[in-house]
């Protein structure tokens, strides 16, 4: 249980969102939609409840890093035609079969 | 003959001689069992040893024989299981802290078929935990060490399997392979390794990794004792609703049919991209023993499989963490730090990156299959490095640095995304006497090929004969 009070939580991560918005050369209000505190708030109450420890982040956010552009990627293939998988069967026998 | 000579029989000869009563599985067994207690202290390959239970196991089984009641080639052969297959009554940890005490009171479908094929349990094998990771690095039990040179890691995440196997401490043992997994440590400690077909072999009872990648596979010290294991492992089971209703063939039958009239291909893209210089040739003069043997070797494109990577990352990260989230909100604290890490990565993993990595699958899996109807099979390296350093974290090859795990997996994790079977046999020792593993892909429920394809060659090849050096 002592683990959840080091859950991860937007309101203790939110000066380099800050920061972010002072390097902007633009006005605030043309670089971030506005948001209100009370949905800030409400995001970082639905963060709250994911069980991450707050020490795992950074690694989590190089491996995120690592396979972005990867991820990406996938849309180079033609997936337009390829449904949606819900449920994952077994591939089916090769016609010509073992030999 | 010595009790360490009995240990360096295959299963196939041991097997034989058993049938002829000319063998007897206690002594085996014994023999076995001596060697762990001498040795197991240095490999840490085992988690759990069932002293006991062997004996008495091989006791019975002896009896059995002895009223003529011989049911196979493992029958009184000592095997031992990834310590994530549930085994009733007998502790089974996953490799972590979280299960260290948990006792199943059920039998995995594998363990049930090996016991109904007469083999006997020696142990629970160490793992990299939860399955979780390709170098079989273990904060709560030790790192099994490789044979080869125990300064390095022998792979995972079966990597006592692989350590077990390679060091004569049983004659067979099950892996699992989410994305390299049997194949990694096989590779690795010089030894085979069967992935097999994506629905072969029944995983119910064994704890998942990620449910769509995951698959149970044979690992032995010849091509003709992993053909013996998937024997009695493969076919349906109505436990696992992913396994397909497609007939078992003879296994050994095929095994010495050669490889006269195949073609094999060599797809050059990602398998052959930045390796060390030693695995390449030896992959390569592979090829050209095949050729020589009568096959045909052609160059094969498969463009679409540098994909795999991706997809594989999603799925697996994804999967994995919806398993362990239960574990993530109550023990986290008991997670080793790499694991834990991982798992907090699927967190952050979109639906929508799932189900795209989802279809993605089945796009490189089309493109695989088309390739597989111009060649009988591929070959690949089975990991671009020799094993690595126990505490090697990266490496750089030409210029391009990579965590270790990222170079461990790159040509195996893509056959876990498309469900070919895949076969690691070993072709040839670095410079420094480090195992190279040659990668055999076919097609879908044709374990047959590849294993003629790995029996043909392990006939011809460089490591015939060849064993770790022995512990002093």
């Amino acid at each position: 249980m002592a683990r959840c009070a080091l859950a991860f939580r937007l309101d203790t991560t939110t000066g380099p969102l800050l920061k972010y918005m002072l390097l902007t050369t633009q006005p605030q209000e043309e670089t971030m939609a506005p948001i209100s505190t009370q949905l800030l708030q409400s995001i970082s109450q639905e963060l709250s409840r994911i069980p991450t420890d707050q020490e795992d982040l950074p690694i989590a956010a190089v491996q995120l890093n690592a396979q972005m552009d990867g991820l990406l990627r996938l849309d180079d293939l033609n997936l337009l035609n390829v449904e949606p998988a819900t449920v994952l069967l077994p591939p089916s026998e090769d016609s010509r079969g073992a030999r | 003959m010595g009790l360490d000579d009995l240990t360096r029989l295959s299963i196939a000869e041991a097997g034989d001689q058993i049938r002829r009563r000319s063998l007897s599985p206690v002594e085996l067994t014994r023999a076995y069992l001596n060697r762990i207690q001498r040795m197991n202290g240095e490999f840490l390959a085992y988690i759990t040893v069932l002293e006991e239970r062997a004996i008495a196991a091989a006791s019975t089984t002896e009896q059995e024989i002895a009223r003529g009641n011989y049911r196979g080639p493992l029958h009184g052969i000592p095997i031992a299981l990834k310590d994530l297959v549930l085994t009733r009554g007998v502790r089974t940890t996953c490799g972590s802290r979280i299960l260290k005490d948990w006792v199943p009171s059920a039998d995995g479908t594998v363990a049930i078929r090996l016991h109904e094929a007469g083999a006997i349990l020696l142990g629970k094998l160490n793992m990299h935990e939860f399955a979780y990771g390709p170098t079989g690095v273990n904060p709560h039990y030790g790192t099994a060490r490789n044979p080869w040179d125990h300064a390095r890691v022998p792979g995972g995440s079966s990597s006592g399997s692989g350590a077990a196997v390679a060091a004569s401490l049983c004659a067979g043992a099950l892996g699992t392979d989410t994305g390299g997994s049997v194949r990694i440590p096989a590779a690795l400690c010089g030894i085979v390794g069967l992935k097999p077909t994506y629905g072969r072999v029944s995983r119910a009872g064994v704890i998942p990794l990620a449910w769509s990648l995951d698959h149970v596979g044979p690992m032995t010290r010849t091509v003709a004792d992993t053909a013996l294991m998937l024997q009695a492992l493969a076919g349906r089971d109505p436990a696992d609703p992913s396994t397909a209703d497609v007939a078992v063939p003879d296994y050994r039958a095929a095994l010495d049919k050669g490889v006269r009239g195949l073609c094999v291909g060599l797809p050059r893209n990602l398998f052959f991209e930045r390796l060390d210089p030693e695995v390449r040739n030896a992959v390569l003069a592979a090829a050209q023993l095949l050729e020589d043997l009568g096959a045909s070797v052609q160059e094969i494109a498969l463009p679409a499989i540098p994909h795999a990577s991706a997809a594989s990352f999603a799925i697996i990260t994804a999967e994995s963490t919806a398993y362990h989230e239960g574990y993530l909100k109550t023990r986290a604290a008991e997670y080793g730090a790499d694991v834990r890490a991982r798992l907090a990565t699927g967190q952050f993993v979109l639906a929508t990156q799932y189900l795209k990595a989802q279809r993605a699958r089945h796009a490189i899996r089309a493109e695989v299959d088309a390739a597989l109807t111009r060649v009988d099979a591929f070959l690949t390296p089975t990991t671009p490095i020799p094993a690595p350093l126990l505490d090697t974290r990266e490496l750089t090859l030409d210029g391009h640095t990579e965590d270790v795990r990222g170079w461990l997996t790159r040509c195996t994790r893509p056959i876990n995304v498309t469900g070919h079977p895949a076969l690691s046999v070993p072709c040839g020792l670095t410079a420094g006497g480090l195992p190279i593993g040659l990668q055999i892909v076919g097609r879908y429920f044709d374990e047959a090929t590849v294993l003629r394809i790995g029996h043909a060659f392990e006939a011809v090849s460089p490591m015939k004969g060849r064993w770790p050096p022995e512990v002093a």
